[in-house]
């Protein structure tokens, strides 16, 4: 696991001690890591933006609890994935209350969209694999992101999740299958269209 | 796909995936893929989401964000500030009457479990009973912030109205539960 870097420590003891300054430097190093997480747990702009807000607000708000002998990134990085994961969960609720999901994954991995690696092929890679990141629950969704964006270790993603080495290795293996599924099932209605197409 | 591969099986594909496989294990998985054919097939799938997933791009934050944070914060301290300059009997009083109003909210609370373990043995029933227990939890959890952020701003320009405001908090809300209960009996059937 990475060292706390000498000069972020610096920066949340003089952010601990109410310094604003130093707090934004912590903001403009790590607001990029956060944004992106934020984004692939959600899907969504200007969501994710009120995400990284919100999780930066309470990074400073819980700043006394940070133990300093862990990684900040991690640690930031957990509190904007525990918020976004409370927020899926909130637009769930919602969800189940209205019926209704909303389709953006459904839009790209359904029949009548293209498929998702002749997508990748046709450079939209980053849309597709958005579509089947928001079909995964949302802890297999954090798992995934944090292994393949942020090139985190098992220990690493557990420790952020607050979990077990173990729990996430299976999550992740079922994340990936439930992915491979949905390739699969793409793949064969590609097959399909096309043996449809050539009869015509 | 098969659920009848070993965990041992999914770890080694696994660990081979995430390049942590030692050499006697990669062997090991490698004789494995060439005699069973569900494994191998497995094998390429995943393979396949993890190439996709490697080439995946990162997302800049907008420009304005750390600004937007920041003002944001600095917003938030200046309201946690100037509430930690009031008086010291103020504050006590004002927590005191939060502390009220939450006990206050504890048998809307208990009656919104007893309504949806009532429910639960019909399914639309309990569809409707969660939807509207939901609707109304929230409702009243969002009356009780605005009358909370109101109170703060009150407490800094008449800290006594403030307090008389959440003092009188518990007793809206036991008025509310008075007049569910009125409801609830002008509903029900006469036995």
């Amino acid at each position: 696991m990475a060292e706390p870097d000498p000069i972020i420590l610096e920066w949340v003891e003089a952010a601990r001690k109410g310094d604003q300054d130093a707090f934004a430097e912590l903001v403009y190093t790590f607001q990029d890591p956060v944004y992106n997480l934020c984004y692939r747990m959600l899907g969504e702009s200007s969501e994710a933006e009120d995400a990284t807000q919100e999780a930066f607000l309470r990074t400073y708000t819980y700043l006394h609890r940070y133990d300093t002998q862990r990684s900040f990134k991690t640690w930031v990085m957990s509190i904007a994935s525990n918020h976004c994961i409370d927020r899926l969960r909130k637009r769930r609720m919602q969800y189940v209350s209205l019926d209704d999901e909303p389709t953006a994954a459904a839009l790209a991995l359904s029949s009548s969209a293209p498929l998702p690696e002749q997508r990748a092929l046709q450079n939209e890679r980053s849309e597709v694999i958005q579509a089947l990141l928001l079909k995964l629950d949302a802890g297999y969704r954090a798992a995934v992101i944090l292994r393949y964006w942020y090139d985190y270790s098992y220990a690493e993603i557990a420790q952020t999740m607050n979990t077990t080495e173990s729990a996430i290795k299976s999550r992740l293996f079922r994340a990936r299958r439930t992915l491979a599924e949905l390739i699969g099932e793409a793949d064969d209605e590609d097959r399909l269209r096309n043996r449809q197409l050539k009869g015509n | 796909m098969s659920d009848r591969q070993s965990p041992q099986r999914q770890n080694m594909m696994q660990e081979w995936i995430d390049r942590q496989l030692s050499d006697d294990r990669s062997r090991q998985l490698s004789d494995m893929l060439d005699r069973d054919q569900a494994t191998a097939k497995e094998y390429d799938r995943l393979h396949k989401i993890d190439a996709l997933f490697r080439r995946a791009s990162h997302r800049r934050a907008p420009a304005r964000l750390a600004a937007t944070i920041m003002a944001r914060l600095a917003k938030q301290v200046e309201t946690e500030t100037q509430l930690s300059d009031l008086p010291p009997e103020t504050q006590k009083v004002m927590l005191l009457s939060l502390s009220a109003s939450m006990m206050a909210m504890m048998p809307i609370m208990e009656a919104a479990s007893w309504l949806v373990l009532h429910a639960h043995r019909d399914p639309k029933l309990l569809g409707e009973v969660m939807i509207h227990t939901i609707g109304w939890m929230s409702f009243v959890t969002d009356a009780l912030i605005l009358l909370l952020e109101d109170a703060e701003n009150l407490a800094r320009s008449q800290p006594e109205v403030a307090t008389a405001t959440l003092a009188l908090t518990p007793y809206m809300l036991a008025s509310l539960l008075d007049y569910m209960d009125e409801i609830l009996t002008a509903e029900s059937p006469p036995s």
